[in-house]
């Protein structure tokens, strides 16, 4: 597919700024480069992964064609298909700023390399979703990121355990929604859709890296605190997306989607995949599950509502509906684990390459 | 009047804490910008200067930016004067343990 030129497209909306808002991390970066990824003999491993993110599969994966060109001002739920590529360009824009920190910190060579690789992965995702909100004739207010920026901060382990998630569920949800539109064609209403089931791969060979990063330091997995630390963040991004999503349903309609099932889908799945590396995992086939986050939903749908009315009264009963979406996902947390046994764990996708053990061809690295 | 005078140190730590948490000290000094926003890629990082170290709660502004229309055409590269606000020890520590919550954008995937 020949790259297209970044033609102007007529459009009669008018233009309009996108402000990213990403976050700013900051970690121990100092306890990250004091991590032995030696001690349980993964070196050669994470060679191989080094070697398959210098593959760079997507190389030549994010290139536009025609398709890219069409009118889309009649578009269906075209403001809130501008704000998803604005979160999802803020989202990439976020990843490729900390894995380019975690290569300006690290010492490791491999593992500088395959930081750099996935910045250089968010990057491109990121750039490719601009560049589709340019064609809707809106421009990114780049002076925003100039402007101050508050640095946050999570534990090195906090980062491995939500990156990861992050990855898996970013795998998920693009894979549920191109084999959706696979199926229902019709309801593509932007040819980006298109190019999700590749972009995913991406997001899954991050994940990848994240697991083999845990198993090399098998205290973050197996203690006991940490287990109950994996716990809180697969529900912290599962409900997060639940909640979210809910906010939207609307754009998932437009796609043909019931935001509900997409979601309990795209948790099943990534539950699944997180097996590979957690202990225990969720269980999201107790239907009890999905009532507390359904029953949190509602509550934080209503609390939305009574707050943009305004009032002190409507304010007070939000206040006391979001005690309430609190305590439904406190209830969620407290329901009993799934230990992972080697009968359940997840042993990768179909197709996609697992570590072939150190007897391996080194491959050229992305010279063919 | 032991308890206006029980209200006014309450009110007093109060204001003093939140002074405390408030303070910071300026560092400026002159990075290095590498900004690229088009189709290809879209990335903003800056080099900061030897010594001038981002931690937790601390505030980065980049004084100087190109005017690019919102695209650039490949990486640009450039000087520019930055201010580093170093946040006090208290807003540091607490940041460093309420930043749970802030998993929002991780999971802001398609």
């Amino acid at each position: 597919m020949e790259q297209m030129p970044d033609l102007s497209v007529t459009t009669r909306h008018a233009l309009q700024e996108a402000m990213l808002t990403p976050r700013f991390y900051t970690t121990d970066f100092k306890a990250i480069d004091a991590l032995d990824i030696d001690k349980n003999g993964l070196r050669d491993e994470f060679e191989w992964i080094r070697e398959e993110f210098e593959h760079d599969y997507n190389k030549g994966h994010f290139k536009r064609n025609e398709e890219f060109l069409a009118n889309f001002d009649d578009m269906p739920v075209r403001q809130l298909f501008i704000e998803f590529l604005e979160r999802s360009c803020t989202a990439e824009f976020s990843g490729c700023i900390l894995y380019a920190e975690m290569v300006k910190h690290l010492k490791d060579p491999t593992m500088r390399a395959i930081f750099r690789c996935m910045s250089r992965d968010e990057g491109r995702h990121a750039g490719f979703l601009n560049k589709t909100m340019a064609d809707l004739n809106v421009a990114l207010d780049l002076s925003v990121l100039q402007k101050r920026k508050k640095y946050t901060y999570f534990k090195p382990k906090f980062i491995f355990y939500t990156v990861y998630l992050s990855e898996k569920i970013g795998y998920s949800r693009y894979i549920q929604i191109y084999r959706h539109l696979a199926r229902h064609p019709e309801h593509t209403i932007h040819p980006i859709f298109k190019w999700f089931e590749q972009w995913c791969n991406d997001e899954y060979r991050h994940g990848e890296f994240f697991s083999m990063l845990m198993r090399s330091q098998p205290e973050l997995l197996n203690e006991p605190a940490n287990r109950r630390w994996i716990r809180f963040f697969l529900l912290a991004v599962y409900a997060t997306m639940y909640l979210n999503d809910c906010r939207r349903a609307e754009f998932y309609q437009a796609l043909g989607l019931n935001w509900r099932q997409y979601d309990q889908d795209v948790i099943r799945l990534c539950n699944r995949i997180a097996t590979q590396v957690y202990p225990e995992t969720l269980p999201v086939n107790d239907p009890l599950f999905f009532h507390q986050l359904d029953k949190a939903a509602e509550y934080d749908s209503r609390a939305n509502a009574l707050a943009a009315a305004g009032g002190a009264i409507n304010q007070a009963q939000a206040a006391r509906l979001r005690a309430g979406v609190a305590l439904r996902l406190l209830a969620a947390y407290r329901l009993p684990p799934v230990p992972t046994t080697e009968a359940t764990k997840w042993r990768g996708l179909e197709g996609f390459p697992n570590y072939p053990g150190p007897d391996r061809v080194t491959r050229v690295a992305a010279a063919d | 009047m032991r308890r206006l005078l029980g209200l006014a140190l309450a009110v007093g730590t109060g204001y003093l804490l939140w002074r405390w948490y408030s303070r910071e000290t300026l560092t400026e000094g002159e990075g290095t910008v590498h900004l690229q926003s088009e189709h290809e890629h879209f990335h903003l990082h800056v080099d900061l200067p030897p010594g001038m170290e981002i931690q937790p709660g601390d505030t980065l502004e980049i004084v100087a930016m190109p005017n690019v229309q919102g695209q650039t055409h490949g990486e640009i590269t450039y000087t520019s004067p930055v201010k580093l606000y170093k946040a006090s020890w208290l807003r540091r520590n607490l940041i460093k343990q309420s930043s749970l919550i802030e998993v929002n954008e991780l999971v802001e995937h398609p």
